[in-house]
């Protein structure tokens, strides 16, 4: 099995604000800023086909299944004679 | 067997990308599959399946009797043809212990008529079909099915058709005066004489996927597996398995033929010719090839004779491996 990924995964930014106000009169206030950052977790994949072994010219089903990454997807299938994209990921083929 | 490999991508809103590939195996599909009867074959085990064990080949297609089973289908309850309620369109005589099947498009299924000596079904109506049924004869000396001259298209499957070695008259454990019939993965075996006959009318005759064994067993007889007369009728007979030891029979004799063919059957033993033609009837050709024979009497054919309207191919000879000479 291999797998290839196009690591420049985009890093999401967000800033939050603490505030701290004592009873002093009038009243002192403190504030202080924090950004976090977070990546989503890597792209990944997962494919099969069904029936995987059948006499010649059998319809088949592919599926392909994305984890990570950034959703919506788009699936795409190539091979001989194949050259198919969707948005699902599930593709018929005959073989 | 064949491999493709195909390769999946999955894009996601970035653009970031992840491909896999998945390999499909496409494998040979069996020409055979379809032809040689095994896909209607009754579930259980075979009645032979170690008959062509030890022969330098074998047929390339699943063999009845020999790969899959032919007869009454497994699991059948039986009626006691005695007793048991009769479908519209058939009588009963149970002093002849005989069935008569008057109606059209009557089927007669699941019967046991190998009791009390043993039964005969005639039919006289169209288009019957007699079907997992059990014969066995015996003392009454029925002839286990025949027609009479008004019958048509009569179909046989999925039945137990045993002779028992008995004598049954001039007819055979099948009789056909009518208009064409059908037999097919019946197992029909041990006749004291003929095992099919076809009188007059003509029509079309099929017997396929069947066991056909053991004819003639009748002390002095000379029994046939097949016997056709006064036609013009056409038969068609095609994956059987066929064995004899013993007995005194002629194996698919097919006189009085306008055409046919005799193909891919399996033929094991002692008839004395397997096949035989009578050239002057035929108005077409008459085909035989692709059998697989192992003859221990006179052989595979009669006449050994070159003509255009016979047609000899592909046959060969289980022991060798070898062609049997056109």
């Amino acid at each position: 099995m291999h797998q290839h990924l196009k690591r420049k995964r985009r890093m999401t930014t967000t800033t939050y604000t603490g505030t701290v106000t004592d009873s002093s009169v009038p009243p002192q206030t403190f504030s202080t800023t924090i950004i976090l950052t977070s990546t989503p977790p890597p792209l990944a994949m997962t494919i099969a086909a069904v029936p995987q072994s059948a006499p010649a010219n059998t319809p088949r089903t592919v599926t392909e299944v994305a984890t990570g990454g950034t959703p919506p997807y788009t699936y795409t299938l190539t091979g001989p004679g194949v050259n198919l994209s969707n948005a699902t990921g599930v593709f018929s083929v005959t073989v | 067997m064949t491999d493709v490999i195909l390769t999946g991508t999955v894009t996601d809103a970035l653009g970031l990308t992840a491909s896999m590939p998945v390999t499909v195996t496409s494998t040979t599909a069996d020409p055979w599959a379809t032809l040689d009867g095994r896909a209607n074959a009754p579930t259980g085990a075979p009645q032979y399946p170690t008959a062509l064990n030890g022969y330098a080949v074998r047929p390339p297609w699943k063999v009845a009797g020999v790969d899959y089973r032919v007869g009454i289908n497994t699991g059948v309850v039986l009626k006691p043809a005695l007793t048991g309620t009769l479908p519209s369109g058939v009588s009963r005589n149970t002093t002849a212990h005989s069935f008569t099947i008057t109606g059209s498009n009557v089927v007669l299924d699941s019967w046991d008529f190998s009791q009390n000596g043993g039964w005969n079904v005639g039919v006289t109506g169209a288009n019957a079909r007699i079907t997992n049924c059990k014969f066995m004869c015996g003392a009454n000396a029925n002839p286990p099915i025949d027609s009479s001259s008004s019958a048509t298209n009569i179909y046989i499957g999925y039945c137990d058709i045993n002779g028992n070695g008995q004598d049954v008259g001039m007819g055979g454990l099948i009789t056909d005066l009518g208009h064409g019939f059908t037999v097919e993965y019946c197992w029909i075996r041990n006749s004291g004489s003929d095992m099919m006959q076809k009188h007059g009318q003509g029509g079309a005759i099929v017997i396929r996927y069947n066991i056909v064994e053991q004819g003639g067993k009748l002390a002095g007889s000379h029994g046939d597996y097949t016997q056709i007369l006064n036609g013009p009728s056409t038969a068609y007979i095609y994956f059987n398995f066929s064995q004899q030891t013993g007995g005194s029979t002629q194996g698919f004799m097919t006189e009085f033929l306008t055409e046919g063919s005799v193909k891919n059957n399996t033929l094991i033993g002692g008839c004395s010719y397997w096949t035989s033609v009578d050239i002057s009837s035929l108005v077409t050709t008459m085909t035989m090839t692709d059998n697989y024979v192992d003859a221990t009497a006179f052989g595979f054919r009669y006449p050994n004779a070159t003509n255009s309207k016979l047609i000899y191919s592909g046959n060969k000879d289980l022991k060798t491996g070898n062609a049997i000479p056109a």
